[in-house]
């Protein structure tokens, strides 16, 4: 196995991985190790993407904002919107950190079509070629290496001292040693049948640091985004219609959104609450049997008049959005036809847990962005690009700083990394008992009914079961194609078994918390418990399998003890945040 | 739930970077793209089918290959009977 030596090493290439290595070549040399093709891959480029700070902070850096704003009136908000379970110093870093990194990408170069009241507006694309052009900017302190996927931390007397990967191109394997290791791998949207992320987004880091012995925390807590594409196949997972303004209605013609409270209804028009509150909306129809043939429900435009069309025609010139061209699907609503839309797997608030300056609970080990858990609590409505940004520079600080000195950790140890490295080799080496994509079509089939927009205790716990079977299936998997060089089936396996651990683990969680907050809603349990339930249930591989606890929440101001209905609960954060 | 049936052709890996091209039926449900399509025949008929692919929004460009000659993005191509695709049609090809 050839080894690669680096100071710091950086898992994944999407936004948070660029600003880590952007910060972390200050102190050290740095290797960026990206699953896809470097600047092309993960979610960053699929953001919308707004990229939010507080607005005096914007006044600042020369926008037009509201000079009065400030970081501590957003970080209200936030914990308002997180249901109290944000760790609330990991929001004074978020909103602390946010106008500087808003700052850097300007000067990066970021293109900015206008802001609103707390953000930047840009693309995707847009942001990763800023940060691409940061990361360039640090010349040979960093290297990137492209299309190797991170198959296991590698760690000695307690330490993470690096990783060992797999080269997707030659199949070879190669062991990096590194004097601190940041995760910033994103989400795990690919173990949904339904959903919103890159083919990337498997969950690789939280299983990686779960089997390294690393704390994640609020694993239950998964946003859907509602109004999302289900057919026709080439526009399947798609915002089109999460972006444009319609009416959503369910087999029977009801506009069902009219039956929001008013102040709720505000709330899921104008804001990203629209996440929660639309996805839930359409999935309560669904599963009343009011849902569309596919499982949706369907989003009209028939009631507008036609200069009203035609406005918002000229706001989306041809039809085009992304990479996509809508056009002859816009042609069938133009003429009286619905789209069978419905809510998506998008964004994860729960993942690796970290302190203050990005450390996870094992030395050596550092995460960053969307893989982490415990600043959005239990509902993300402000900006995850600011999350990815501000977490990065954070973690790339603090894995630079141990890095630079002279025994950060102990050396990588080859035995070590071709013992993880063997556990990939043996999938290579064995028959399939069931195919690879076979199981993975159960785990994500499973994952979107049963640890999805709505949830039961019966459900979860039948899901649980399933999963501990998943779990052992995958510790045996076998592949079809046995050659090493471009084997995407060997990849999808490594995959699956991150994505079974990761999905087990939020079942676990989401079956343990017997109430409902943020985007856990249990239809067995629909009341916000603050008298036992204002508190994060942590995960850890303890033995051979996973241990919960429940950890306080850290820093949080107080709240009235009391149980709420859920829908009053949201009714009152609707009035807080407006007052 | 397949209202049609095409045939297309796609190159698979041989070791040394040529391939041969092998022939595949895939049914379609409404407007498919060649991503899927290639999706549906790893995951029903050919699972050793490898091919690169990352946002499926015609953002990223990592789906880029040769299709019936030309180079397009699987992602956001039509997929029609008789098509021939070339996922290693690109000098330097990772999965």
């Amino acid at each position: 196995m050839r080894t690669l030596r680096t100071g710091v090493l950086v898992i994944g290439s999407g936004g948070g991985g660029m600003r880590a290595a952007i910060e972390a070549a200050k102190h050290s040399k740095v290797t960026l190790v990206s699953k896809g093709p470097f600047g092309r891959s993960g979610a960053t480029v699929l953001a919308g993407a707004d990229v939010m700070a507080d607005g005096a902070s914007l006044h600042r850096i020369g926008f037009q904002n509201d000079a009065l704003d400030s970081p501590d009136a957003w970080a209200r908000d936030i914990a308002i919107e997180g249901f109290n379970l944000n760790d609330e110093r990991l929001v004074k870093v978020y909103v602390e950190g946010a106008g500087a990194e808003v700052g850097a990408l300007v000067r990066w170069g970021v293109s900015v079509r206008r802001t609103i009241p707390r953000a930047i507006l840009t693309t995707g694309m847009s942001i990763s070629a800023a940060l691409r052009k940061g990361t360039s900017e640090c010349g040979s302190s960093i290297s990137v290496v492209e299309n190797t996927m991170a198959l296991d931390l590698v760690k000695r007397d307690g330490c993470v001292t690096g990783a060992v990967a797999l080269d997707r191109a030659t199949g070879e394997l190669v062991a990096i040693e590194a004097g601190a290791t940041v995760l910033a791998t994103g989400g795990w949207h690919q173990a949904y049948s339904f959903n919103a992320g890159p083919d990337e987004a498997t969950g690789d880091g939280q299983a990686m640091a779960y089997r390294a012995g690393a704390e994640l925390v609020d694993m239950e807590m998964v946003t859907f985004a509602p109004n999302i594409l289900l057919a026709p196949p080439r526009h399947r997972g798609s915002l089109w219609f999460y972006i444009l303004p319609g009416m959503l209605l369910n087999r029977n013609g009801d506009a069902f959104l009219s039956w929001l409270d008013p102040r709720v209804a505000k709330l899921a028009q104008t804001t990203e609450w629209n996440k929660l509150l639309v996805s839930h909306a359409s999935a309560n129809e669904v599963s009343a049997g009011r849902g569309s043939p596919l499982g949706g429900v369907y989003f009209s435009m028939k009631h507008m008049p036609e200069n009203v069309f035609a406005a918002i025609a000229s706001d989306h010139p041809g039809w085009r959005f992304q990479g996509d061209d809508f056009s002859s699907l816009m042609e069938t609503l133009r003429a009286g036809d619905a789209a069978e839309v419905g809510p998506a797997a998008e964004y994860f608030e729960g993942g690796i847990r970290i302190d203050d300056r990005c450390r996870t609970s094992v030395p050596g080990l550092y995460a960053a962005g969307e893989c982490t858990g415990g600043l959005f609590g239990g509902n993300r409505v402000s900006a995850a690009t600011t999350e990815m940004l501000v977490h990065g520079t954070v973690a790339g600080r603090a894995a630079g700083e141990a890095a630079a000195q002279s025994r950060a950790t102990p050396p990588l140890r080859k035995r070590d990394a071709e013992a993880l490295g063997a556990e990939a080799l043996a999938m290579l080496s064995r028959s399939p008992a069931v195919p690879v994509e076979e199981l993975r079509t159960q785990l994500r089939e499973l994952a979107y009914r049963d640890v999805g927009v709505v949830r039961s205790g019966s459900a979860l716990a039948a899901a649980g079961n399933r999963l501990s079977e998943l779990a052992e299936a995958v510790e045996s998997l076998g592949t079809t194609t046995k050659r090493r060089e471009q084997n995407l089936e060997w990849c999808r396996a490594v995959e699956l078994r991150n994505m079974v651990q990761v999905v087990r683990l939020s079942a676990l969680a989401a079956f343990e918390r017997e109430e409902s907050r943020g985007v856990h809603y249990r239809e067995d349990r629909p009341v916000v418990d603050n008298t036992q339930w204002r508190k994060h249930i942590t995960v850890a591989l303890r033995g051979n399998g996973p241990a919960l606890s429940h950890a306080p929440v850290d820093g949080a101001s107080a709240v009235r003890a009391e149980v709420l209905p859920y829908e009053d609960a949201i009714i009152q954060a609707a009035e807080a945040l407006a007052a | 739930m397949a209202d049609v049936q095409i045939t297309i052709s796609v190159r698979t890996w041989s070791g040394n970077g040529q391939g041969i091209f092998q022939t595949y039926t895939v049914p379609l449900s409404g407007e498919t793209d060649v991503l899927t399509a290639l999706e549906h025949i790893r995951a029903h008929v050919d699972p050793t089918l490898a091919y690169r692919s990352s946002c499926r929004r015609g953002v990223c460009g990592g789906c880029l290959m040769i299709i019936d000659g030309e180079p397009r993005l699987a992602c956001e191509t039509e997929v029609r009977d008789g098509m021939k695709i070339d996922p290693y049609g690109r000098r330097e090809f990772t999965p």
